[in-house]
């Protein structure tokens, strides 16, 4: 081991105000990570697309006519709109190759208690240490399996308030009318063509409503998790803030790793109202067989804040970039994020943030680390409306290469259509400082727990706004990572 | 000097020390300016241009010998009347070779000009191309530079000013692709009326290119609330052992500067004047030393 648990930054808070002396995750080790369970079950499900899947996803979730008309409407599109032809080349996700659809159990909503959840699949997240957060430090906990939710819980005093948390497929049956009013209305399925996938093959994922006032100090979790072989995972994730109310959601996702394709597309769409604050924070680890091709994007309302917070780990290829739009005078983004590209992954991530109403403010951190001929990209697209008087914008990214073999790149794109915005940006790349490391080697420490260590002090700005327990967790998936222990 | 008519006028004490000639690259014809190996012209070279055909299409060459040494000024000053140039450039700085080249572009606001330049610079030669522009109706310029040999030292610098309904758009590359390559690329703006202005920057560090050092500085004020301002500066960085950066910044004159100026007295508007002429400022002081070349874009300043 390069790192202890305990060289975590000792100045990480944690928002639950809980610090356990034996981090939950510190056990985190190559074997939870790749670990796969029996995949029988997926014998009844075939691979690949098609409208009579799309129409089965539906039949079988009991939806609405409405929806199975959009999940059409979906589906012609995403055979309509070619892939994208900036970013990594994708020619190598071959769709027909894909298991769109499978459930592992067949329990709609997900269990109520963890001791209902099919032993094999309890193992799994127990392994990953989710039932264990929840004890500790989470409100809330959603666990998904393949295509579906198979745990959801939160808690009572929450759920005296008012606070929706439950699985999507069951939020379209229990409160259909608010789904609609909002699903998919933030990420339109004619933006782009996994976004239009999305559209057509969606299961399971999070509902989250939090009504006016309402301040959820607690984080809530979802954990998503692909077990079998060639799985696609698109999980919709709907979070409704209402005015000026407070929350904060942790989404993590794990996959074993198999040498051939899997695909991960899901959709997160945030609506924050006035005066709300939302944190969405994210632990991303799928298997390097992953194509992981997110959309997540937020709508904030006058004088909201949105906070992105989030690290990507796992990925054969990564094309994510969260998105803020900024439509209420005063609105603000953070967003922060890590990407570490090792062997053979491609981590293109980065932010997206139109300005459309007065004094409305961004800032943009982002950090990359590149090791063993990993590529990072940092791609980030900043608009400032005509109408967003004042708007300030402030962007900086940082990226260390650890080798010769390594690649990292930088495509900020920034648009001003007024003369009262103010926007910056700044990006450095390098390598590790030769005279950091002869402080610490001299000092006693060896060299490669010298560079980790150097790592982890680059990306704490960022990790120490994730509770402790995750930031434990980042850190972990750091350390393996430069160990090169991840699948 | 020489035997044909040229679409251009070339001004310098001495026209014996370089070489100038008609030539055809990929089936087209150029002019190629030659400065020998170990020849250090101490007196700026002007190429003033003067066009008057409706659709100019040119080509230049300058290379420079091993060793030599020049100030070349391109000046489009001069009363251009064509509505379309298309302009070509290759520079080629031969090892040990020091290129200052500074291109004036004040044409007539109805003029749509397209632009390719590029530079190959050998082992410990350099290269600073410094072009203000402040005319055109229409721009697209695209200048490449790449530190093929090692040590080479490649500087950019863009000064524009983007005034009415101009549309002026700019695209810069270092490329540096062999060791201890070196060099900065500024491009530094202002925009007006109802004007668009485009920064495109990119510094890319190929493999080859070890222990290089590349930074891109994007600056634009941003004057009326009818302008349009684009700033793209990418990095590619294709190795570990480099120092790169680059920054970009899109604002207004702030209101601390002008309160400045105010409680001494200084009207705001002669405040502005006086702080858009320090932004450009900086940058005009860097052809201080060749007169014409000054007085003219100071007078545009």
């Amino acid at each position: 081991m390069l790192l202890k648990t305990d060289m975590i930054d000792p100045t990480v808070k944690s928002e639950a105000g809980t610090k356990s002396e034996k981090g939950i995750f510190a056990r985190l080790n190559r074997d939870t990570l790749d670990h796969s369970d029996p995949s029988d079950y997926m014998e009844k499900f075939k691979k690949g697309i098609s409208p009579q899947l799309v129409a089965h996803i539906s039949k079988d979730k009991e939806e609405p006519e409405w929806m199975l008309h959009q999940r059409m409407k979906a589906y012609e599109n995403f055979t309509r709109i070619p892939l994208p032809n900036w970013g990594p080349n994708l020619e190598a996700l071959n769709f027909d190759e894909i298991c769109f659809f499978a459930k592992a159990a067949d329990k709609k909503g997900g269990y109520e208690s963890w001791d209902k959840v099919p032993a094999y699949i309890k193992n799994t997240f127990d392994r990953l240490g989710i039932p264990e957060a929840e004890k500790k430090v989470l409100a809330g906990v959603g666990a998904q399996y393949e295509s579906e939710v198979i745990y959801h819980s939160l808690e009572n005093e929450l759920k005296e308030q008012g606070v929706l948390f439950l699985d999507m497929d069951l939020a379209l049956q229990k409160h259909h009318d608010l789904v609609q009013k909002y699903f998919m209305k933030c990420v339109p399925a004619t933006d782009h063509k996994f976004s239009a996938l999305h559209g057509a093959v969606w299961s399971g994922g999070t509902f989250l409503y939090v009504p006016s006032g309402v301040k959820v100090k607690k984080p809530l979790q979802a954990y998503f998790r692909m077990n079998a072989m060639n799985m696609g995972q698109f999980e919709h994730t709907l979070i409704i803030v209402e005015e000026g109310a407070e929350a904060h959601y942790i989404e993590g996702c794990s996959a074993p790793k198999y040498g051939s394709n899997a695909l991960h597309a899901g959709c997160v769409e945030v609506f924050v109202s006035k005066g709300a604050k939302f944190r969405y924070s994210s632990v991303e680890n799928w298997s390097k067989d992953t194509y992981n091709l997110n959309t997540k994007r937020a709508i904030i309302e006058e004088g909201g804040t949105m906070e992105w917070v989030g690290g990507n780990m796992g990925s054969g290829v990564t094309m994510l970039y969260p998105c803020s739009i900024l439509k209420g005078r005063n609105a603000r983004a953070d967003h922060l994020g890590i990407a570490f590209a090792n062997a053979g992954q491609i981590q293109d991530t980065g932010a997206r943030v139109l300005h459309l109403g007065e004094n409305t403010g961004s800032k943009i951190t982002m950090k990359s680390i590149s090791k063993g001929g990993g590529h990072s990209i940092y791609r980030s697209d900043i608009r400032i409306a005509k109408t967003a008087k004042n708007a300030i914008s402030q962007i900086e990214c940082d990226a260390l290469i650890l080798d010769p073999i390594s690649v990292s790149d930088t495509f900020p794109n920034i648009k001003v259509d007024n003369n009262s915005a103010t926007v910056s940006h700044e990006a450095r790349v390098g390598r590790l400082n030769e005279e950091d490391i002869f402080y610490l080697t001299s000092r006693g420490i060896e060299k490669a727990q010298a560079e980790a260590m150097i790592v982890n002090g680059f990306i704490s700005p960022i990790v120490r706004e994730l509770p402790l327990e995750y930031a434990v967790e980042m850190n972990r998936l750091i350390e393996l990572e430069m160990e090169n222990s991840i699948g | 000097m020489t035997d044909f008519s040229l679409p251009f006028i070339i001004e310098h004490p001495n026209k014996r020390d370089f070489v100038l000639a008609k030539c055809y690259e990929e089936k087209q014809e150029c002019y190629k300016l030659t400065i020998p190996a170990g020849k250090q012209l101490e007196k700026a070279i002007y190429i003033k241009f003067k066009p008057t055909t409706n659709d100019l299409n040119l080509n230049l060459i300058i290379e420079l010998g091993k060793g030599s040494s020049a100030t070349i000024i391109e000046d489009w000053c001069a009363e251009v009347k064509s509505p379309t140039i298309r302009f070509g450039q290759q520079i080629k700085c031969h090892a040990n070779s020091n290129l200052k080249y500074v291109v004036l572009n004040c044409s007539s606001q109805e003029t749509k000009m397209t632009e390719k330049r590029s530079s190959d610079v050998a082992s410990d030669a350099k290269c600073h191309v410094y072009t203000y522009h402040f005319g055109s109706k229409k721009l697209d310029s695209r200048l490449t530079q790449t530190a093929y040999g090692k040590g080479a030292e490649i500087n950019t610098d863009i000064i524009a000013k983007s005034s009415a309904d101009q549309d002026l758009s700019f695209n810069c590359e270092h490329d540096y692709a062999e060791k201890m390559g070196s060099g900065e690329i500024g491009m530094k703006g202002i925009a007006q009326g109802k004007a668009i202005l485009s920064f495109d920057g990119l510094v890319n560090i190929r493999k080859t290119g070890s222990g290089s050092t590349g930074y891109l500085k994007q600056e634009t004020l941003n004057l009326s609330p009818d302008t349009t301002v684009m700033a793209m500066p990418g990095l590619k960085i294709d190795t570990n052992d480099v120092k790169a950066g680059h920054s970009a910044a899109v604002r207004n004159l702030s209101d601390e500067d002008l309160y400045y100026f105010g409680a001494r007295g200084i009207e705001k508007e002669m405040a502005k004047k006086l702080l858009i002429t320090g932004f450009l400022g900086k940058e005009l002081k860097k052809i201080e030393a060749h007169k014409t070349a000054y007085e003219s874009i100071k007078k545009l300043i």
